[in-house]
């Protein structure tokens, strides 16, 4: 319960940003949603087959899982809130138009006829009869999309649109149920609030409730407005992966092109989502920068020949192969690589590395048979996994799969005396476990590095200078120390990358 | 009652192949009431919603104020004509207020004005403005809000107010009750007014004349009394087992006068206190002791009920 509360209080600043914005996405998309599903139900009320097919149809649209629904719309409109906010509106059509559709036809006929023969025209009778009569119905069909709208929307984080999902990323991220609980409650309690304030909103006088809708959208437009007409400053929006590590090093971009570039604002987009996410927005020109990983890009961004993917190669020329390949594939620019290598790596706790007097993976042969590992089941099956392991050290142990969250857990309380991990994770800090280092080259290279376009490394020399002072710096062992302050201390990544940027005499003190 | 309000010129109304009015005319004076009645069927309702164009007729033509109803804009039309449903039909989202105001607003007579006739017309009706202008329909007795139904029609001081059974659901007593106020209110405002029902004695009791229906035709346009003692064929006088009275206790001592059953005679001390409006279930009781019993009549003033002619009036009842 502690830990509750001290995470609540140490993301209090980013649980307010994520319930604010999650609130605009969902209040955008309900609008829209209303102002689509309403005029349609009213055009088609004595059209009973257009009426039947248009449910059908938002039937079918309400099938298409969340995530498709998203990834399809990304081709079209990219990623970020539009796309969230047209996927949410998809589904919310469709209770909307319904409780409308059947509220408006199921008043009592004799009404009808009454309002007919007293000489109504067609719009004093839908505003003075059928909109009041069917109100409390169309009212239940949008309390049901906006319940549905705030659920669905903490799946936005997953396109960049933020929202009370990228808590729960998070949380999954950093194996921190406590935050992801935050962010489902908050969720939760959001669904409930609004849900209860239409209620009392539709009990008061229609007028107002239409008032207070509009207020609520207008604050997000309205802001949107005003920084449209605001005195352009060079704006370039830098994005990161979910986690810390991207959050850190976006925050040092962020501190470096601001103190060189007096003119130039920079605007985040922390937790942005997935690398595909990622590269599509840059390809789209929705981001400007956002750091990745050699071994990603050859990996999964590039056509790669064979023969580039044999393991043993050099960091530099890795490096090489994902410039030339970005730029001739992608019309990419990929500037030089920071110096840590967030790669594989096989970690042992300090007792343990002594005692045996290990330092490379090789020295663990010695020990074969008191060994007892535990391994994440993507590296038990991963051919630079344990099967390399295998093959390049001649290394055979007992081994059991642990869950990715759990290694470092299960090292601590010594069910396992080895892992897998990550190089630049936090706990190794934290728990001062070693890492035995990758003497034989199993393990590919992942060297984080700025990618840009090509144009707008060509327009903005200046920054990509900006950005080259990083270019070798940041070990692993500060990049797991930095991790570690943002992940198990609480620290802000702005906070932390500012201090690392000014110990290090990339940044004065004073500058800003 | 020279001048001709509405005018049906040789209607008809065919469905598909099926014709439900063919060839009706039929012309209502101004400040008359006219009662419309026919076994279900008959074409009534669908006769009545072509005075208002809810039902537009296959052929023939309306005539309203001497011109032809499609020269009108139908809502300027409409706004002329008001309407009384058998459901009633308050808008159960606006108060008894909002709903009697309705239509003068849509006349947009001026606010204050709208008010004030509110209130005088909920007393009219016996009830209570402060009490009932804020109520909802739902929380009004069936009554009550045919009350209210009838005020929303006559509101706006229509030229013509159609009513189609408005009290064909209401209990017995409750609908005799409302037929007294659309008398009272038709005799204060002049209103024309078309009344369609199934029940004779509510015909008889209502109408200045009758036009009795069948099988989308009028069989005979008269007077009240002119129909009881001349019908025009065995199917007008058979209109009379229509009645909601479903015996002999039940009939209305008006239609006893309409027959010639009431004599005139000089009595000063009136005996009993029927009218009328009182059955013969309720003459029986009197006439238990007394012979001959007085009876105020509607236009002719005191006549006397024997029990001679009572009797003679039942025994004859079962052939009429
Ligand atoms: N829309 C319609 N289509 C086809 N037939 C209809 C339609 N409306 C009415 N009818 C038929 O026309 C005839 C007359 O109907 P109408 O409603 O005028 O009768 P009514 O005299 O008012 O009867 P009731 O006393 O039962 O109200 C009935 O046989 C009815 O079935
Ligand atoms: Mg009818």
């Amino acid at each position: 319960m502690s830990h509750f509360i001290q995470t609540l209080i140490s993301e209090r600043f980013n649980l307010f940003n994520a319930i604010l914005q999650h609130i605009e996405i969902s209040l955008v998309a309900l609008v829209i949603a209303i102002i689509i599903a309403v005029p349609i139900a009213i055009s088609v009320l004595n059209h009973k087959k257009i009426a039947y097919v248009i449910t059908q149809f938002a039937g079918v649209l309400q099938t298409i899982p969340s995530l498709a629904l998203l990834g399809l719309l990304i081709p079209f409109v990219g990623i970020g809130q539009v796309p969230a906010v047209i996927a949410l509106v998809v589904y919310a059509i469709l209770p909307i138009f319904q409780n409308t559709y059947i509220g408006l036809t199921s008043i009592d006929p004799s009404l009808d006829e009454a309002a007919n023969a007293f000489g109504m025209t067609k719009f004093e009778k839908l505003t003075k009869v059928q909109l009041p009569i069917a109100l409390p119905t169309i009212i239940a069909g949008i309390r049901q999309a906006l319940v549905m709208i705030i659920g669905t929307a903490t799946l936005a984080a997953l396109i960049g649109a933020g929202g009370l999902g990228n808590l729960i990323l998070l949380g999954i991220d950093r194996n921190d149920n406590t935050l992801t609980i935050i962010g489902a409650i908050a969720a939760a309690l959001l669904a409930i609030i609004f849900s209860a304030l239409i209620y009392v909103l539709q009990k008061g006088k229609l007028r107002y409730s239409i008032l207070a809708l509009l207020l609520i959208v207008a604050i997000p437009v309205g802001n949107g407005i005003y920084q449209a007409v605001q005195p352009k400053q060079t704006t370039i929006t830098i994005a990161g992966k979910l986690g810390s590590e991207p959050d850190i090093l976006i925050n040092m971009y962020k501190e470096l092109i601001e103190a060189k570039n007096s003119n130039t604002k920079v605007i985040l987009k922390p937790n942005f989502g997935q690398t595909s996410f990622l590269f599509n927005a840059l390809k789209a020109k929705q981001i400007d920068i956002y750091p990745e990983f050699t071994g990603t890009v050859l990996e999964s961004l590039v056509k790669v020949p064979k023969g580039q993917r044999d393991t043993g190669i050099s960091p530099e020329r890795l490096y090489g192969y994902a410039k030339k390949d970005l730029k001739n594939q992608f019309d990419l620019d990929y500037l030089p690589p920071m110096k840590y290598n967030n790669t594989y790596s096989i970690i042992v706790t300090k007792a343990f590395a002594d005692k045996y007097h290990l330092k490379n993976i090789s020295d663990l042969r010695n020990i074969e048979s008191q060994l007892h590992a535990g391994f994440d089941l993507e590296f038990l099956n991963r051919a630079d996994g344990y099967k390399g392991l295998q093959e390049k050290y001649g290394l055979s142990v007992t081994s059991q799969s642990v869950d990715a969250a759990l290694r470092y857990e299960a090292l601590r309380s010594g069910k396992v005396n080895v892992i897998d991990g990550f190089s630049t994770d936090s706990q190794i800090r934290q728990y001062n476990f070693v890492e035995l280092k990758d003497n034989h080259h199993l393990f590919p290279v992942y060297q984080g590095a700025p990618l840009v376009s090509a144009t707008f490394a060509k327009e903005n020399p200046e920054i990509v200078d900006t950005l080259n002072a990083l270019a070798g710096k940041i070990t692993d062992d500060e990049m797991r120390e930095m991790n570690y302050q943002v992940n198990v201390k609480g620290k802000s990544p702005a906070v932390v990358a500012r201090n690392f940027l000014v110990t290090h005499h990339l940044l004065g003190a004073n500058e800003k | 009652m020279t001048e001709t309000l509405i005018k049906l010129d040789n209607i008809s109304k065919i469905y598909q192949d099926k014709t439900v009015v063919s060839n009706l005319s039929l012309d209502v004076q101004a400040g008359e009431i006219l009662v419309l009645v026919g076994s279900s069927g008959s074409g009534k309702t669908t006769t009545l919603k072509m005075v208002n164009q809810l039902i537009t007729q296959t052929e023939g033509n309306v005539l309203f104020k001497g011109k032809n109803v499609n020269e009108y804009k139908l809502r300027d039309l409409r706004l002329q004509i008001g309407y009384v449903l058998q459901q009633i039909a308050l808008f159960p989202n606006m108060t008894v207020a909002q709903n009697i105001s309705l239509i003068p607003e849509m006349k947009k007579q001026s606010k204050a004005e709208i008010n004030k006739m509110v209130d005088d017309l909920l007393r009219e009706v016996d009830l209570d403005p402060v009490n009932y202008r804020n109520r909802m329909p739902n929380e009004l007795s069936g009554g009550e809000q045919q009350r209210i139904g009838i005020l929303r029609a006559f509101a706006a001081n229509q030229d013509v107010v159609l009513m189609d059974e408005p009290f064909s659901a209401l209990d017995p007593i409750l609908r005799s009750q409302l037929q007294v106020l659309v008398k009272k209110i038709h005799q204060q405002f002049g209103t024309t007014i078309i009344f369609v029902t199934h029940d004779m004695d509510e015909a008889l009791r209502l109408g200045d004349r009758i036009a009795v229906m069948r099988h989308g035709q009028i069989l005979q346009v008269d007077t009240p009394e002119e129909i009881v003692k001349n019908p025009a064929n065995t199917f007008v006088s058979e209109m009379f087992a229509n009645s909601m009275a479903q015996d002999v206790f039940g009939v209305y001592l008006s239609r006893l006068e309409l027959l010639g059953y009431l004599d005139d005679q000089d009595t000063s001390t009136p005996l009993g206190d029927l009218d009328t409006n009182s059955t013969v279930g309720e003459a029986i009781k009197l006439l238990a002791q007394h012979d001959v019993i007085t009876i105020t009549t509607k236009n002719s003033g005191l006549k006397v009920l024997s029990k001679a002619q009572l009797f003679k009036f039942i025994s004859e009842f079962q052939d009429m």
